[in-house]
């Protein structure tokens, strides 16, 4: 077992599959994401490698995967943490129409990891996950006119109408 | 207040008052159109012209890949990955051909495995001698810029001799290789490589021992080897400031668990230092392929498990022609549900691989990560404190690649 570390086991599942180079710790809720997102970092997890979500259809998984470069026998590891998020943010009915598609809130691991600034603002732009305390979440691969619209959800169409053909 | 020099009419007034506030700073915009080696902006706040601030502004080149790759066949998404990354298309593929085959539960034969190293090792250099060449373009040295493109062309003529097709090779599918190594090719790929040899001597004289470019690159854009860590840097960039990590040697996969080679690392994790490494990486990477010549095993190029679908004339045509097509299998693939993770050492650094499936026809989640995107920090960390004219210097020696970073 990679992960042994008792305080990580109480607040989560963990799941492992050697042959697909899977480790996923599944966080049961929000508080006890930080903690153990925490114990990680001391463990020796010292950056993160991406940061993504899933559509499960009505709810969001947002995984962050980290890996090791000072730790020996973490090297070679990826480990995924990642907590299932119902749609939680109330729509802005004074927001335009295509900004009115519901977002989930989690917490920012920026703070322990620098290395997921880049990653969590493609997330939010992809995914409409709203990082709470991320210290910039402006649309960094997408145009500004896409935002709101969380391209990379299963219920995502385009609005052909736009396309002029001449 | 910051002065927006790209924004708007300003007059000599409102410099002037700045001057007097004791606040200089001046934003300039670099880009989008094409500050090196492709379309992505650098707004920079310059205080005289000593950097303060640096937001890379990047996605003008972003593809879409991911979405794309959601809706279409698993077989179809290669194409797609390979034109993300063009100087460097043979990792590309494997990276997502090994997340494919962990779910598929394929094992490609030996002899598949050594020629995806073969492949990956001369794609390797051809993406160095790319990135060498931008650099020197970076410099104002466009004679670097000749040589190396020039130079990238012997192993380009390698990879259409293995391949045949010379940059979107499409060479890896699950469970092995698509074509044998022809006849002839050992004397043509020790006669390159001798060649590369002679040249890489050159490459020292004019280039890296050149006391301008030495007087250009040395102590700028040095990043310590704690902070390439915090800030998740990968690649050649990460062991030119002497961090040990190279995912070939720390999660083997093709054929780098029997071959012998040494990761070159570097101390001091400035611009110079990431200019060596990567001539460095190129003599490894001639090690490598020789290795493989001598030893690469004999036997079939695909997996059992591919070949036994292939019908008659396949078959046929795989014994005369030595050559594996596609089984009707790879378009009507229904990989098990499941995720899976892939990692490969591309030439700019490490390439992270995501793939969950849920037992249908397309992926349910197909995310990857490209090492050009996790070497952004270098701008904004990095670059702050430079002067601004350093800011080519530190852009060339991370060979950065936009369309690679927006994927």
């Amino acid at each position: 077992m990679l992960i042994n570390d008792p305080d990580i086991i109480k607040e989560s599942q963990v799941k492992e599959d050697e042959k697909r180079g899977i480790v996923e710790i599944l966080v049961h809720d929000v508080q006890s994401l930080k903690t153990v997102a925490q114990r990680l970092n001391a463990i020796g997890f010292d950056h993160c490698v991406s940061v993504t979500g899933i559509d499960l259809k009505g709810k969001i998984a947002v995984i962050w995967h980290l890996s090791s470069y000072s730790k020996n026998e973490l090297k070679g590891k990826v480990i995924q943490l990642r907590i299932d998020m119902e749609l939680n943010v109330q729509i802005d009915t004074a927001m335009p129409k295509n900004f009115r598609a519901p977002m989930v809130s989690v917490p920012s691991l920026v703070n322990i990891w620098e290395s997921a600034l880049f990653h969590e603002r493609e997330a939010h732009e992809m995914f409409g996950i709203d990082f709470q305390g991320h210290p910039d979440l402006r649309p960094i691969l997408l145009s500004d006119d896409f935002y709101g619209k969380w391209p990379m959800r299963k219920d995502f169409t385009f609005d052909k109408s736009d396309i002029k053909i001449e | 207040m910051i002065l927006k020099l790209n924004e708007g009419v300003f007059n000599i007034e409102d410099v002037a008052n700045l001057e007097l506030s004791g606040d200089r700073q001046i934003e300039l915009q670099i880009g989008p159109s094409h500050p090196g080696s492709g379309h992505m902006r650098i707004k920079v706040t310059l205080d005289g012209d000593i950097i303060t601030r640096v937001d890379p502004d990047i996605g003008f080149v972003h593809r879409t890949s991911e979405w794309l790759s959601e809706r279409r066949e698993f077989i179809k998404a290669i194409p797609i990955v390979e034109r993300i990354m063009l100087p460097d298309t043979v990792h590309a593929n494997l990276s997502y051909i090994l997340a494919l085959e962990k779910i598929l539960d394929i094992e490609p034969p030996p002899r598949a495995q050594y020629l995806r190293s073969l492949a990956a090792e001369i794609n390797r250099i051809t993406s160095h001698l790319y990135g060498i060449g931008i650099f020197g373009i970076f410099l104002g040295s466009s004679t670097v810029y000749m040589w190396a493109f020039g130079d990238r062309e012997p192993f380009i003529d390698l990879m259409e001799a293995l391949t045949g097709a010379r940059i979107t090779n499409s060479y890896i599918v699950p469970g092995g290789v698509r074509w044998e190594m022809p006849k002839g090719f050992k004397e043509k790929a020790e006669s390159t490589l001798q060649y590369m040899e002679k040249r890489l001597n050159d490459y020292n004289d004019i280039w890296a021992k050149n006391p301008v470019v030495e007087a250009r690159t040395i102590n700028v854009g040095v990043i310590s080897s704690l902070d390439a860590i915090k800030l998740g840097i990968v690649g050649p960039n990460l062991r030119a400031s002497g961090v040990d990590f190279d995912t070939r040697k720390d999660s083997p996969y093709a054929a780098y668990s029997q071959l012998d080679f040494e990761i070159p690392k570097m101390e001091n994790g400035d611009s110079y230092d990431r200019l060596l490494i990567r001539i460095e990486e190129i003599k490894q990477s001639m090690r490598i392929i020789r290795q493989i010549l001598k030893d690469i095993p004999d036997g079939k190029i695909i997996a059992d498990g591919i070949y036994s679908q292939l019908n008659p004339v396949m078959k046929k045509v795989y014994e005369q022609n030595q050559r594996a097509m596609f089984p009707a299998f790879f378009l009507n693939m229904r990989p098990p549900s499941g995720e899976s993770t892939a990692r490969v050492e591309a030439g700019r650094g490490e390439i992270f691989f995501y793939l969950n499936t849920d037992g249908n026809k397309y992926p349910n989640r197909f995310r990857w990560v490209t090492p050009s995107f996790r070497n952004l920090p270098f701008f904004t960390k990095v670059a702050v404190g430079h002067r601004l004219a350093d800011l080519p210097t530190i852009y060339g020696s991370i060979d950065y690649f936009p369309p690679e970073a927006d994927r």
